[in-house]
């Protein structure tokens, strides 16, 4: 979970651990209002109450931005290095979190939550707010794009040392 | 790149995530078996979800003492009540 606060932290992990602990009094104070649904979809709930956080921290407003704007702004970080390159100097490392950073937001936290933080197609569409079927196609786009980015003889074993 | 056959791709992805079953997952087996273009596209797709999780573990935030302390202390907190 600090991880991925991290990542929307962009990188500065102390500023991330406030949102892990801002998260985790609103989710408590939440379940202390007796609502049924957090505990039933424990991680999805507190991912989401991450990224709320986040959210609010950094100014975006996702009222008044839905999917489809989000994802039709080119990312102006794209292929910047990203908030994790410091932190460990391997080489595909960073090739791959660039070519993450390259991805539309929505594609990018669809391949982060299923495919780094492991959550289940239902969960990343609650953390989202957005229908299983979006998810699944954001994926697919996501890591197609991402196949693409790394090229056709991406290899992290054979390009270690190169 | 290897893209899979049109009708097969939203398979595969289902497939390397563990979410197709049934009809689904028996044809998208039946078709493997006779299809090496699918076959090398599903293998690269499932180094792709391998090396973002290798990247993933990797990635350990660096926090400094106090702010542990205090997400741990936070923790407690939740804890005993
Ligand atoms: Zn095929």
């Amino acid at each position: 979970m600090l991880r991925f606060a991290t990542r929307m932290a962009a990188g500065n992990a102390d500023l991330a651990s406030d949102w892990v602990q801002d998260a985790l009094i609103q989710a408590y104070r939440s379940y202390l209002k007796l609502d049924p649904e957090p505990l039933e979809y424990f991680r999805a709930w507190m991912y989401q109450i991450i990224r709320h956080v986040a959210y609010r921290a950094s100014g975006k407003d996702q009222r008044t931005q839905n999917v489809e704007d989000i994802d039709a702004v080119a990312d102006s970080s794209a292929m910047a290095p990203s908030p994790f390159d410091e932190l460990v100097g391997n080489e595909i490392d960073v090739r791959i979190r660039r070519a993450l950073q390259a991805l539309p937001e929505t594609q990018r936290m669809c391949v982060v939550l299923v495919d780094m933080e492991q959550l289940d197609y239902e969960e990343t569409s609650r953390v989202m707010g957005i229908p299983t079927g979006t998810v699944r196609s954001r994926l697919s786009r996501g890591r197609m794009k991402l196949q693409e980015l790394l090229g056709p003889n991406f290899s992290p074993h054979q390009e270690y040392h190169s | 790149m290897t893209k899979p056959c049109l009708h097969t791709g939203w398979m595969i992805h289902r497939r390397i995530d563990h979410d197709l079953r049934g009809f689904w997952s028996a044809y998208l087996e039946y078709h493997l078996s006779g299809c090496p273009r699918c076959r090398e596209a599903l293998a690269a797709l499932l180094k792709l979800k391998a090396d973002l999780q290798n990247v993933a573990n990797r990635e350990t935030p660096k926090l400094a003492p106090d702010r542990w302390a205090a997400l741990e202390a936070e923790w407690d907190k939740v804890d005993k009540d």
